[in-house]
């Protein structure tokens, strides 16, 4: 199993990590609660929203996983493939940790990005009353493109396992449901200014955990002939 | 349901070759039997959701269908993938019980939610490659049904035994990736046909029909379709008009920006004519209909659109693409099926079969180019540039040479340059020598020449009160007289006109006599020059083309010293005077130079201009579609668009190249892959799904970065 340090941390950056979502999926939270019948409705239907996200990305998780493990395989001998992919990923959690902490400048995307032909659908089933259909919106949320989530999807690959990174994505998952919950049911429970400092706190937490990642992987970097130097998430229980 | 675009219209190709009832591409079959027919399932689907009534209703329960079946496939991918990972760490098979357990679950569980998304979305795929069947012919439906069916059986049948492989995941993938990749499209389709079905929109679809116009009691609401010409129609403030009419009771100002551009209000009162689409804004109308529903001003402006969207070298292109493209994809599906089937048995020839149909990705091929000029057409209809040839148009970004004509294209009315004292000495002494404006405002009044227009506004600028005088009477091509308080008459009017009923006209060695002289009894009082307005956005058009490397030149019939004040102010180069036939010599002359001409003009007067250029771009065309001689129309008058609507022209063609480029070298470069069985039918549906996508997104982007602007 991934370490110890690492769950903490995951659920901790998607608990962090998700002040930097909510200015993206915030609005859908809210979107969900506004056809709410009351607070015990909108709950129920906050958590369904988060649940359709936690599967999808428990899905890509597992996808990663996967395609990690094919990658490790079909390169045993070459390079240790899960230790590049953590390099990999921590790099990607860096950079959109360093673009959130406003160190890197972040141009921003141009209007033009916004034709997405799904997107009528998106709205008619987040407006619709129906909690399954809220269900549905978490998931087809779940694939909204997102660095922190590409980032978390790199490191659930490079766990090189279906079922570690099902479990990886899904700590994350974890973390990002209270802010979402809390924005849903209190509409905007966090003032502006508190935002930004939990953003900032979010902002370090990613560099932090892409740099462990990093740490990591260059552990049991190995090239050229040699047997792999063990594998950086196995490590603990060999 | 039909598209809304058509269903009032006649619809594009007028039906006179067998088309798609959504998109009007071609559909390569028999016509004879009755019912919509679509080329493709997006159109099938965009059809529905843009299905008059319940739009939102529809749309939830494809989203619905979908989503549901998207989280049952994502249920089966995660079991597949465990069973995956189990034989690559353990080739030989589960090793020990635990595993061996979770090996059967796992199968059983994939079967379990494989089920439920053959349900969901097997139904209207087997409809419709049933429907396909019926009309005799093969379709790559028919194909698709077959492997899913295949691969779903042997997957039970090995899930049942317990010996054996599963594709469940291959079923679920393929029904999905086939129908997100056509609901992606519908979706896309809908998005870029939105402008024009906007105006659509304006026409009600109920309106209040009357049997005596002046008996209230008589009022029935029908369906706008059931309008015919001779109607008496009720309007209220605040509607818009169902149908064009003349309005016989009533009066109200009029908002006709949708269908003449003119962005102030018109007050139309009972004699009128009115257009179906305006809003009446504030006065009860009764108005007799002249134009039955569907044959209507708007209509027929949309309908232009409509049939230059969807004809021209798109068109061709499409037809052909779907000539060579599906029987091609047919040939080679069924080699790769008979090759894999004899080398490694029925079921891999069964996969590779399946994912040469899937990889392949026909509407994407098609819609490529329909696309991007649906899309360029929208934001071009939003910004009230009408375009009837979607060549015509294409050819716009490669212009390098505009001419323009003057009177009303490069200028717009006029303005009085400086009121003259006549030198004479016609005035009486002590007066000031400009006394006799009063006069003159107030002569201005009785007519709305463009002079007399200039007058009133200069009249209002410097804050002139207008002389009482009574009967005023315009003088058909001479002027306007009428009598003073003191008994005298006044008049205001052509020199020639003034020089008949006064004493001393103007002196005859002025070599630049004012265009306006004014008079009292038999003494002229002052003379009035004007010039011509040139259009607020002239300057910045003309210098926005010009730094875009086209050459600017204006033709003018004019004089050459009028010709040249108006070039001049804007710097441009100019060729007058011209007669018409000139006009023409001069575009020809710019052709045989190898350069793309574009025509700026007025659409009545210039139309033989504007047909013989490249591109003929009218101003003014107003409402009256009949008249149409150009392959654009800027309905608003509004120069700033031409640099704009040219790069919106690059703009798509790139778009196009792209998109087409695109399609050819992933069809090009998949197809073999997938017959030689290297490509597994899970990844070519989303390989598939993925390239729709950026075919269409690619597209929309043209749409929605013009909308914004």
């Amino acid at each position: 199993m991934i370490d110890k340090i690492e769950w903490p941390l995951l659920v901790v950056s998607g608990l962090l990590g998700s002040a930097h979502c909510l200015g993206m999926c915030g609005p859908f939270a809210l979107a969900i609660g506004s056809h709410a019948a009351g607070w015990r409705s909108n709950l129920l239907r906050q958590a369904s929203y988060s649940a359709g996200r936690i599967f999808t990305y428990a899905v890509l998780g597992a996808v990663a996983g996967y395609c990690g493990l094919r990658l490790a395989n079909s390169l045993v001998g070459w390079t240790n493939v899960p230790a590049v992919l953590a390099i990999l990923a921590g790099s990607l959690l860096v950079v959109q940790g360093l673009l959130a902490a406003g160190i890197l400048p972040n141009r921003g995307v141009a209007a033009a990005a916004g034709a997405c032909p799904a997107a009528a659908g998106m709205r008619s089933l987040l407006h619709s009353r129906g909690v399954g259909d809220v269900f549905l919106a978490g998931l087809f949320t779940g694939l909204l493109p997102c660095g922190l989530l590409y980032g978390m999807v790199a490191l659930a690959a490079s766990t090189h396992h279906v079922g570690r990174g099902l479990g990886t994505m899904v700590a994350f998952g974890l973390g990002t449901v209270p802010a979402m919950m809390a924005t849903g049911l209190g509409g905007s429970l966090l003032g502006v200014a508190a935002r930004r400092h939990l953003h900032a706190i979010a902002a370090w937490c990613l560099v932090l955990t892409g740099v462990v990642s990093i740490a990591r992987g260059a552990g049991f970097l190995s090239f050229g002939g040699a047997e792999p130097a063990g594998c950086p998430f196995c490590a603990a229980e060999e | 349901m039909k598209n809304p675009l058509e269903a009032a219209g006649g619809g594009p190709a007028g039906r006179a070759q067998p088309g798609c009832d959504y998109c009007g591409l071609p559909v390569a079959a028999a016509a004879a039997d009755a019912g919509p027919r679509y080329c493709c399932f997006g159109c099938r689907f965009a059809a529905d959701v843009a299905g008059a009534g319940g739009e939102d209703g529809q749309l939830r329960w494809l989203m619905t269908r979908l989503g549901l079946a998207v989280f049952f496939t994502m249920n089966v991918m995660v079991f597949t993938l465990a069973l995956w990972s189990q034989q690559e760490t353990a080739p030989g098979g589960p090793v020990d019980p635990a595993a061996a357990a979770f090996h059967g679950l796992a199968r059983h569980a994939c079967l379990l939610f494989t089920a439920p998304v053959l349900l969901l979305l097997g139904g209207p795929l087997l409809e419709d490659a049933w429907d396909e069947l019926r009309r005799g012919r093969a379709s790559l439906n028919m194909l698709l049904v077959v492997g899913v069916a295949a691969a779903f059986a042997q997957s039970a049948w090995a899930t049942w035994s317990g010996t054996g492989h599963v594709y469940f995941e291959v079923a679920c993938m393929v029904l999905v990736a086939v129908t997100l990749g056509r609901w992606l499209e519908a979706s896309g389709k809908l998005r870029t046909t939105a402008a024009l079905r906007d105006l659509r929109k304006l026409l009600p679809d109920r309106v209040r029909r009357l049997a005596a116009a002046d008996d209230r009691a008589t009022e029935r609401e029908i369906d706008r379709t059931a309008v015919v010409a001779g109607d008496l129609l009720r309007i209220l403030p605040g509607e818009h008009l169902p149908a064009d009419g003349t309005i016989i009771a009533g009066e109200a100002a009029i908002d006709e920006q949708t269908v003449t551009g003119e962005s102030v209000p018109a007050v139309k009162r009972a004699g009128d004519q009115v257009y179906g689409g305006t809003c009446d804004l504030d006065g009860e109308l009764i108005v007799r209909v002249t134009a039955a529903a569907g044959a209507g001003t708007l209509e027929r402006l949309i309908d232009a659109v409509t049939r230059a969207a969807s004809g021209g070298r798109q068109q061709r292109l499409a037809e052909a693409v779907a000539n060579w493209f599906l029987p091609l994809v047919l040939v080679v599906a069924a080699g790769a099926c008979v090759a894999h089937w004899r080398a490694a048995g029925p079921i891999a020839g069964v996969l590779a079969g399946l994912a040469v149909v899937v990889v392949s990705c026909p509407c994407a091929l098609g819609l490529a180019t329909p696309l991007a000029v649906w899309a360029a057409f929208g934001a071009a209809t939003r910004r009230h540039v009408l375009i009837r040839d979607g060549d015509a148009f294409a050819r716009l970004a490669a212009a390098d040479l505009f001419c323009f004509d003057k009177t009303g294209t490069l200028t717009a009315g006029c303005r009085v340059t400086e009121t003259l004292a006549p030198p004479a000495g016609g005035a009486p002494a002590g007066r000031p020598p400009d006394a006799w404006l009063p006069v003159a405002t107030a002569l201005a009044q009785g007519s709305t020449h463009v002079f007399s227009v200039a007058i009133t506004a200069l009249a209002k600028a410097r804050e002139i009160h207008p002389a009482s005088i009574t009967g005023l009477r315009s003088v058909a091509g001479c002027g306007v007289e009428g009598l003073l308080a003191d008994g005298e008459i006044a008049r205001l009017g052509s020199g020639r006109w003034i020089a008949r009923h006064v004493a001393a006209g103007w002196p005859a060695d002025d070599p630049d006599p004012p265009q306006c002289l004014v008079a009292v009894g038999d003494r002229l009082v002052g003379g009035i020059r004007f010039a011509e307005s040139i259009r607020a956005a002239a300057q910045a058009a003309v210098e926005a083309l010009e730094s875009d490397g086209v050459r600017p030149l204006m033709l003018s019939g004019d004089r050459p010293d009028r010709a040249a004040a108006v070039a001049g102010a804007l710097g441009i180069d100019w060729r007058a005077p011209l007669f018409p036939e000139e006009k023409l010599a001069a575009i020809e002359a710019g052709r045989r130079e190898g350069r793309t001409v574009v025509m700026v003009g007025d659409g009545v007067n210039d139309a033989p201009a504007l047909a013989v250029a490249d591109v003929g771009v009218a101003l003014g065309c107003g409402a009256d579609v009949s008249r149409w001689t150009a392959d654009i129309c800027l309905l608003r008058d509004d120069l700033e668009t031409l640099p704009w609507l040219k790069g919106l022209a690059r703009r798509m063609n790139r778009t196009i190249r792209w998109n087409l480029l695109w399609a050819f070298g992933y069809n090009a470069a998949c197809i073999p892959l997938a017959a030689l069985g290297l490509v597994h039918p899970a990844l070519a549906a989303a390989a598939m799904v993925a390239s729709s996508l950026l075919v269409i997104t690619n597209s929309l982007r043209l749409g929605a970065a013009e909308g914004a602007t």
